[in-house]
């Protein structure tokens, strides 16, 4: 049998074509390629430059692909902020329209989606991307050399500088300074094993971790990456195991996170390790059996039961416009942050001009569900409270309510080091 | 027949044709905006990738699953080779690496299999397994090739005498392409006429053949390999500074895949199927994305299944246009 | 001590789960001669199938149970419209069943909206191993593998299927001529291997984030596996599966992850290149 696969003949069909067929393929092919320049000269608008026009907002987020479990969160939350926005008149009498473009969670895509809106769709800003692979790609082949406004929503390992981006999402000494010395003296915890996705984020992240632990005279004693769409973690969690680590910190990207806590609690780990991470959010912990993740330990910017009046109003309207059972994560929320600092900067400005709007964004300073926001000039991030939270026991309420904040450390000033390339 | 139409010149009618579609190419940039121009253009990059398919697949009878390891390894040649320099003698140093280094993986590769009689499934196989191990390599040692954040390329330039050309502007690398990638055309065409070429059609109608005709098969086949890797590495080398950005999706198996596919539904066997085929698709595959695009794959998905079921020589695969070619 | 016990049962329950999906893709391209690629998502399906059942019933052992039957169905109907048409062409079969893999895949994504799902273990637990826990599942994994293997084999040497099924790998025209109903035999043979797959997948199913793209990787590691244990027997199989199983295991005690598979999938090379028939062959 074998034999035959080796020894391969092809058999090309032998088709000849007939004047008439030939003829319609060619009006076929003639007819599509009339279209076709119609269609792209019809592509490609241009700004209207009076004041009073419509405000264009380019939104990146991940629909399809291994983050797309996080991507609705971030399109109801930008859609929501536009059209409280909207609705009370616009910003400088301009109403705002969002163009979503999906990265599908992955850095190219984003790309090529973040150049038609600068070039094609002629946007005045930009909001999104999830990933660091996209939000540096974008940053630096997109946003940097177009001089485009791009604002990120989300957490993550800092380093992009530039005049017209701006971070609204905790950067590490916000999200992860404040957390291992907490878990340090409330957690009694003293070893730490760190486990991640080999890329920009948990490395960049896990740098952050290792000098806080290090100050707090506590001790790393396992550091370990694997591929992105790993399915088997068995090897990681055996090495978990042997170490006797106090926490388990696990930062794997998108579906990875989910199949690794799903192992770590079959090996029975969950009994004698803390998983304590800064990626354990409303939509990760959704995901789980409900027992399993009781006593977990997490540290965002926002949290949906943060107890403030204006949080409460803020999802209770959110779930009231996208139901009962809609969540989001930090992520999610952060979209409405960057709305709301873009709307924010050109109300100081008093005009849609993009230096004025962005000199008024450094000076913003406004209220959010997650706190009051204000810009810090230097690194062009937020300052941001840092929530920790921890997962209680299951009862009748819905998953999300589990997350109980047990400290806030408020309006923490953020502080990165500029880096020319994504971390490694 | 296209005969009676084309009376006694088909490869005029042909050539004619052709023409019409360069022409209609070199007017887009004209037309179109920016953002459908870099498309195009990637598409282009990815038509000369095909061709370097077909030259193995269509004409030699080796399909291999893989093909991207020799996109890749061109466009991260380019890329590590050009990373923080920005013109002179860089940019050519790079453009011969993305030339060179895929062409010798390419001998070596024909070296260990085809000179053990390796060849039709497991061949695509390991070629399979090659672009994975080079996809999670590439993830891997970020220091070396930037890992999942890839390696920017803004701001390149390319000099040739009396002029510059300016990498990063995106009609320019159009125009590029499109040049390139004639050339690759008719340079391949023109291959697969030459005794070597007409060696590797009779090998992959019947090795046995060919083989007892004195022909040796392995010879022929590892560099033809060779020859296909070279240009499979120029149109990486094109496609990174279109792109702006190369990360391992240039190397792993779902670009060697989506080839394989444009190479099915234009044409095998016919160099210009591929990049009929690359052209439309991958256009309107960065066109439509979003759920839309979920539903878009599956019309592909189905409509390679239809093609290889009820006419497995794709579009433009007919053995008119193969004699013309001189693959049949 | 204990380290080392655990990473044999690490590289041991690996085995199990590949040998239990290269299975199905060992008959089908043993017997069949059909490079089928999407095998990844015969095993999706599997696992959805599991979602689907517990769903509605509550009960994962119910979808465990019913999962190899309907993808079994799926299989021969599979085989009968495409399959059929392409044995002639062996390349063809291979763009085929690709082309049945991203409509299997984007299918899936339409229909679900691309969100993850997960079932529970129906066995939780850890068997106590001086100290560490091993999961219990996992172990029950192994044991599915191996009872496989061995009913793979019963079903070839001591049944009449399997004798008409060995009749067909020899030599299709002659044993088309004594009589043999190949195409039968062929549609049953897709049917089992497609269910073996859709039972790995639904056995799986519990320990890893069920996606439309959980099948992509299984693919390649399935059909090294088959590769290197050749295509004369069933323990054959298995010996590709321990060696890539607890190859990746072994090297992984040693490094990380990531360089465990790449050396992996280069053995795996180096053995399709030097001994293309198998190990065993």
């Amino acid at each position: 049998m074998a034999d035959s696969l080796i020894d391969l003949q092809y058999e090309f069909r032998h088709q000849y074509v007939s004047r008439r067929e030939f003829i319609r393929r060619a009006t076929a092919l003639g007819l599509s390629l009339s279209a076709a320049i119609v269609f792209l000269e019809s592509c490609g608008s241009s700004q209207p430059t009076t004041p009073g026009r419509a405000i264009k907002m380019g939104a990146l987020v991940p629909l399809t692909g291994f983050l797309a479990v996080l991507g609705p969160a971030m399109k109801n939350n930008a859609q929501m902020a536009v059209d409280d926005v909207n609705g009370h008149g616009g910003v400088i009498g301009s109403q705002i329209q969002l163009l979503f473009e999906d990265t599908a969670s992955d850095p190219n895509t984003a790309v090529q989606k973040a150049k038609k809106l600068i070039n094609d769709d002629k946007v005045d800003l930009i909001i999104g991307t999830l990933s660091s692979a996209e939000r540096w790609a974008v940053a630096l082949s997109a946003t940097n050399p177009a001089k485009a406004i791009f604002i990120n929503p989300t957490y993550y390992e800092g380093g992009i500088c530039n005049r017209y981006f701006f971070n609204v999402g905790a950067v590490p000494n916000q999200q992860i300074e404040p957390f291992i010395p907490w878990l340090m003296e409330n957690k009694k915890a003293k070893t730490f094993f760190l486990g991640g996705s080999d890329y920009a984020w948990p490395h960049g992240s896990f740098a952050a971790v290792k000098s806080a632990v290090a100050k707090g005279n506590g001790q790393i004693v396992g550091e370990e990456y694997s591929p992105l769409g790993s399915t088997d973690f068995s090897g990681t969690l055996r090495k978990m195991q042997a170490a006797k680590a106090d926490i388990v910190y696990p930062l794997y990207a998108g579906g990875d996170g989910i199949t690794f806590l799903k192992q770590f609690v079959s090996f029975g780990l969950h009994k004698t390790s803390l998983a304590a991470s800064t990626a354990l959010s409303e939509l990760i912990i959704g995901a789980l059996p409900l027992q399993d993740s009781t006593g977990w330990v997490a540290s965002f910017e926002y949290f949906m039961t943060i107890d403030t009046p204006e949080n409460k109003d803020f999802v209770q309207r959110y779930q009231a416009k996208f139901g009962s059972d809609a969540i989001m994560d930090s992520i999610g929320e952060g979209m409405r942050t960057c709305v709301e600092l873009y709307v924010n900067g050109v109300q100081k400005a008093g005009s849609l001009d993009k230096e004025k709007v962005v000199d008024g964004m450094k000076a913003a300073q406004y209220a959010d569900p997650k706190g009051t926001i204000h810009i810090d000039g230097s690194s062009q991030c937020a300052y941001l409270n840092d929530y920790i939270a921890v997962v209680a026991p299951p009862g009748t309420a819905p998953a999300w309510q589990r997350f109980q904040i047990v400290k806030t450390f408020t309006d923490v000033k953020p502080v990165q080091a500029c880096l020319a390339r994504p971390p490694g | 027949m296209i005969r009676t139409l084309a009376g006694k010149h088909p490869a005029r009618l042909g050539l004619a044709l052709l023409g019409l579609g360069i022409l209609v190419l070199v007017l887009v940039p004209l037309i179109a905006s920016s953002y459908y121009v870099s498309v195009l253009g990637e598409a282009l990059a990815f038509s000369m990738f095909a061709i370097s398919l077909d030259l193995m697949w269509g004409i030699s009878g080796v399909l291999s699953f893989g093909h991207a390891a020799f996109f890749g390894i061109g466009a991260y040649a380019f890329g590590l080779l050009t990373q923080d320099l920005s013109g002179g003698t860089a940019t050519y140093i790079a453009v011969l690496a993305a030339i060179v280094v895929p062409a010798l993986f390419g001998a070596g590769l024909g070296y260990f299999t085809f000179f053990s009689g390796v060849s039709g499934p497991y061949f695509a196989i390991i070629t399979l397994v090659v672009a994975l191990i080079l996809g999670q390599a590439a993830t891997s040692f970020p220091h070396f090739t930037g890992g999942l954040n890839g390696l920017y390329t803004a701001g390149l330039v390319f000099e040739v005498p009396g002029a510059q050309i300016d990498l990063s502007d995106v009609v320019t690398l159009y125009y590029v392409a499109l040049v390139l990638t004639v050339l690759i055309l008719f340079g391949a065409i023109g291959l697969v006429r030459t005794p070597f070429g007409q060696g590797l059609v009779a090998a992959g109608e019947s090795e046995t053949r060919a083989a007892s005709l004195g022909y040796n098969t392995a010879l022929l086949k590892t560099s033809m390999l060779a020859v296909s890797g070279a240009i499979a590495g120029l149109a990486g080398a094109l496609y990174a500074p279109m792109a702006g950005f190369i990360n391992p999706e240039v190397v792993g198996l779902t670009l060697s895949t989506n080839v394989i596919i444009w190479v099915a539904l234009g044409g095998r066997g016919v160099l210009v199927g591929g990049v009929i085929g690359a052209l439309i698709v991958a256009f309107l595959s960065s066109y439509l994305s979003g759920n839309v695009g979920h539903l878009w794959l599956l019309a592909l998905g189905v409509l390679l299944l239809l093609v290889v079921l009820f006419r497995p020589s794709g579009l433009l695969g007919s053995r008119a246009i193969r004699r013309i070619v001189g693959s049949a | 001590m204990q380290q080392a016990l655990i990473q044999v049962l690490n590289g041991l329950s690996l085995s199990g789960i590949l040998i239990l999906v290269a299975l199905g893709l060992w008959f089908i391209f043993g017997v069949l001669g059909v490079i089928n690629l999407a095998h990844g998502e015969l095993f999706m399906l599997g696992a959805y199938s599991v979602v689907v059942v517990y769903g509605l019933t509550g009960s994962v052992w119910l979808g465990m149970i019913l999962a190899p039957l309907v993808i079994g169905a799926l299989g021969i109907v599979i085989e009968v419209s495409v399959i059929k048409r392409l044995y002639e062409r062996p390349f063809d079969t291979l763009l085929a069943t690709w082309a049945l893999s991203i409509i299997a895949r984007e299918g899936v994504t339409l229909i679900t909206g691309g969100a993850f799902q997960g079932v529970p273990a129906p066995i939780s637990g850890t068997l106590d191993l001086a100290g560490a826990g091993y999961p219990l599942y996992r172990l029950v994994l192994l044991g599915f593998g191996v009872a496989s293997l061995v009913a793979a084999g019963a079903l070839l040497y001591r049944t009449r299927f399997g004798v008409r099924a060995r009749a067909v790998i020899a030599n299709r025209e002659i044993a088309g001529a004594l009589g043999i109903n190949v195409q039968l035999t062929d549609s049953v043979i897709f049917g089992l291997g497609a269910a073996l797959a859709g039972l790995a997948g639904a056995l799986m199913s519990p320990l890893v984030t069920i996606a439309p793209s959980m099948g992509l990787p299984f693919v390649a590691l399935s059909f090294l596996v088959v590769i290197l244990g050749g295509l004369r027997s069933v323990w054959g199989l298995a010996l590709g599966a321990v060696i890539m199983g607890g190859g990746q295991a072994l090297i992984g005690f040693f490094t990380s992850p990531v360089i465990a598979q790449i050396v992996v999938f280069a053995i795996a090379i180096l053995v399709l290149r030097f001994r293309p028939r198998g190990l065993l062959a």
